[in-house]
C-alpha cells in the first residue's frame, strides 16, 4: 500500500477541517432555527394583497415558442425587400441619362508639375542665348 | 406531472387554495433562509410576505418542467440582497435574536450556556461575511441545497459557488479562532 502523501494529508485535515466547520455552522444555525416559523398572521396579508392582483396569466406558447424557424424566414423578407427597393430606385433613367439630362464636360487644364518643368527648361535655353547675344570683349575689338 | 407544477397549473387557474398549498410547503425554509441571511426576524417575514406575492404575479412565466423550490429561494434571496443594501448592518435586536434562538430548555443550565455562547460567536462570524458568502455558505449549510442549485439561486457558476464557500470557511475559521469566548476544543483552523 502506497503510504499518502504529505498533500493529500493536507487536503484531509482540511477537508476534515471544513467538514468539522460545516457541522460547527449547521449545529449552531440550522439547529438554532429550525424549529422556527413566520408569523400565522404572514398569510392572510400575502393572501390580501394577492387577492388584489389580476390572476396569473398562462405562458403565452407564441410568445415562447414559434411552431416555424424564424431566422430564414426574416433572412427572406429582408432580401426581398432589398431587391424590390433595387428594383424600384433603379430605372433606365438612373443608369443612362437622356441626352438634354446628360452634362457635357468641359475640358481644363491643369498646371502639373511637368508642365512647370517645362517651363524651367524653357526659361535656361532663354536666359542661354540671351547671353550669346551679348557682345563679347575678345581683344580689344570693341568698337 | 410533479405536485408542484399541478399546484402551479391550478394558482393559474386562480386557485388561491393551491397558492396557500404551496405556501404551507416552503413557508418555513424560505424563512429560515432569509432569517439566517438577514438576522432580523421581522423582515425574514416581510421577505417571505414579498416573495409569496411576486411568485404569485410571475406565476404565468414559471418553467413548470423545472423543481419550484430553487426558484422560490431566488425570489427569496434577492429580497434578502435588497434587504441588505437597504440596511448595511445588522439589527440592533440581534442579541435578543440569538437569545430567543439558542435557548434550549432541554440542556442543563451549564451546557445551554456554553451552547449559547458558541452559537452566538458562529452567527456573528457568519454575520461579518460579505452577503455573496453569507448566502452561499446559509443555502449549503443550513438550507442543505446542492452546488448547482445554489449557482442558479445566485445566479453564477458552480465554481464560483465553491470559491465563495472556500472563502467564507477561511474567513469564518480565521474568525472562530480569533474568538476569545471560544475555547480551544472549538476553535477551527488554527493549525
Amino acid at each position: 500500500m502506497v503510504p499518502p502523501n504529505r498533500n493529500q494529508e493536507d487536503n484531509r485535515s482540511k477537508l476534515a477541517s471544513e467538514d468539522d466547520l460545516g457541522q460547527l455552522i449547521r449545529w449552531s444555525m440550522k439547529d438554532s432555527i429550525s424549529e422556527i416559523e413566520p408569523a400565522a398572521d404572514v398569510w392572510p396579508q400575502i393572501l390580501k394583497r394577492v387577492r388584489e392582483m389580476p390572476a396569473p396569466a398562462r405562458p403565452r406558447r407564441w410568445s415562447t415558442k414559434i411552431p416555424f424557424p424564424v431566422a430564414p424566414f426574416v433572412q427572406a423578407v429582408v432580401v426581398s425587400a432589398l431587391l424590390l427597393a433595387f428594383g424600384l430606385g433603379v430605372d433606365q433613367n438612373t443608369i443612362m441619362p437622356r441626352e438634354e439630362h446628360r452634362i457635357q464636360a468641359t475640358p481644363t487644364i491643369h498646371r502639373s508639375s511637368t508642365t512647370e518643368a517645362l517651363d524651367d527648361v524653357l526659361s535656361g535655353y532663354k536666359l542661354a542665348q540671351n547671353l550669346r547675344e551679348l557682345p563679347t570683349r575678345r581683344g580689344g575689338n570693341i568698337r | 406531472m410533479s405536485e408542484d407544477a399541478e399546484l402551479v397549473s391550478r394558482i393559474r387557474n386562480g386557485d388561491l387554495d393551491a397558492f396557500e398549498t404551496l405556501y404551507h410547503r416552503y413557508k418555513r425554509q424560505l424563512y429560515q433562509a432569509a432569517l439566517a441571511i438577514t438576522g432580523d426576524a421581522g423582515s425574514a417575514e416581510e421577505i417571505l410576505q414579498d416573495c409569496f406575492v411576486r411568485a404569485y404575479g410571475a406565476m404565468g412565466r414559471v418553467d413548470t418542467s423545472r423543481p419550484l423550490a430553487p426558484w422560490l429561494y431566488r425570489i427569496a434571496v434577492n429580497l434578502s440582497y435588497n434587504w441588505i443594501n437597504r440596511h448595511r448592518h445588522w439589527p440592533l435586536s440581534f442579541d435578543m435574536l440569538i437569545e430567543h434562538l439558542i435557548a434550549n430548555p432541554a440542556a442543563s443550565p451549564e451546557h445551554a450556556a456554553e451552547g449559547s455562547e458558541v452559537r452566538e460567536c458562529v452567527w456573528e462570524a457568519v454575520a461579518s461575511l460579505g452577503f455573496k458568502q453569507r448566502a452561499a455558505v446559509v443555502l449549503f449549510y443550513v438550507q442543505g441545497l446542492s452546488l448547482q442549485e445554489i449557482a442558479y439561486i445566485l445566479d453564477c457558476p458552480v465554481g464560483t459557488v465553491k470559491s465563495r464557500l472556500h472563502y467564507a470557511c477561511k474567513a469564518l475559521r480565521k474568525k472562530l479562532s480569533e474568538d476569545r469566548r471560544l475555547t480551544g476544543e472549538v476553535a477551527y483552523g488554527t493549525s
